[in-house]
């Protein structure tokens, strides 16, 4: 009669390559491949895809060194092909400037957030909550003379109004 | 009650109205939904049309990771090892918070959940076959633990 555990270290390597493509990068993997189970060609290129998100959380603008380097490509040729493939997959937006040997990030995905970053998180979602409402404070703060287009839309709109928009017509 | 939890009729009772027939998109669905939009999945699902009873057919959406979690319910041991590895392999998954939630695939951890029972003649009959037993297996409500003469067990080794 044999009894095997879920927890046997070799399921638990799979569990911790799930976290590096949650929230890690692929030099993370690679600190740590002797310990992880191994990952395939079209794995990796997913995580280092991940991991271009999460530079490019860090910074707008990431020069091909970093990614070189981060990513343990050898050649721009093959960066870009990485890069292209995870714009088409939906991951990141931007330009690749070859002039200058960067990539412009317009637009990128958000990774997992790491069990230790969930309260940071939530209070950079606060602020960005109450901004509007700051706006609004700001922009009826003003007197009207100075701003004749905020007494238009007190004319027109009411507060109620606004909070609360009218059903369409039937 | 979780996030994901709390929006599960969204997802699987979208109005027909805001979903067309294309298989992987949600672009409409960005108004609605934008706590799915802020995680940038929303090009991630795969679209049903089922009908329902009395109002009319209904487009179901369902991301590919609520497809995993689905599957995560039943998957322990290799088949949670087998689900992890299609996740990293899934090309339209990129989200892996929930999967690691799920208690199925975080009892990989080292958790001792009984996976597998395995039982056979020789196994039984050679009592150094036995796995070495230092000290009780937790989770055992399978049959009744004897501390000296290991896990005796009414199962289908005497078919054998």
């Amino acid at each position: 009669m044999t009894f095997n555990q879920t927890g046997s270290p070799d399921t638990k390597g799979w569990l911790d390559l799930l976290k590096i493509f949650a929230f890690g990068t692929y030099a993370e993997y690679k600190a740590n491949s002797a310990n992880l189970p191994q990952i395939d060609d079209a794995q990796a290129i997913k995580l280092k895809q991940l991991t271009v998100v999460s530079l490019a959380c860090d910074s707008k603008v990431i020069p091909y060194d970093v990614l070189l380097t981060a990513l343990e490509l050898k050649d721009t040729r093959t960066l870009e092909d990485c890069i292209i493939e995870g714009m088409y997959a939906g991951l990141f937006v931007g330009k690749l400037d070859q002039k200058t040997k960067e990539f412009h990030v317009t637009e990128t995905a958000g990774r997992d957030c790491k069990p230790g970053e969930l309260s940071e998180m939530i209070s950079v979602l606060k602020a960005w909550v109450e901004v509007p409402f700051h706006l609004f404070a700001v922009f009826f703060s003003l007197p009207p003379a100075s701003c004749p287009s905020r007494a238009r839309v007190v004319m027109r709109l009411p507060v109620a109004r606004i909070c609360c928009p009218a059903r369409p017509a039937l | 009650m979780t996030l994901f939890e709390s929006m599960c009729p969204l997802l699987f009772f979208w109005p027909a109205t805001y979903v067309r027939e294309s298989a992987c998109y949600l672009q409409p669905h960005l108004t609605l939904c934008t706590t799915f939009a802020a995680l940038h999945t929303w090009n991630v699902c795969t679209c049903y049309r089922v009908q329902i009873f009395e109002k009319g057919p209904l487009d179901v959406v369902v991301f590919v990771f609520v497809q995993y979690l689905i599957l995560a319910n039943g998957a322990r041991g290799r088949a949670a090892v087998a689900l992890v590895q299609q996740a990293i392999s899934n090309p339209h998954l990129f989200h892996f918070g929930e999967l690691i939630d799920h208690e199925n695939i975080s009892a990989l951890d080292g958790a001792p959940v009984l996976s597998v029972l395995c039982c056979s003649h020789k196994s039984q009959k050679e009592p150094g076959a036995n796995p070495p037993r230092s000290q009780p297996q937790p989770c055992l409500n399978l049959g009744i633990v004897d501390q000296q003469r290991g896990p005796v067990h009414a199962s289908c080794g005497n078919f054998f």
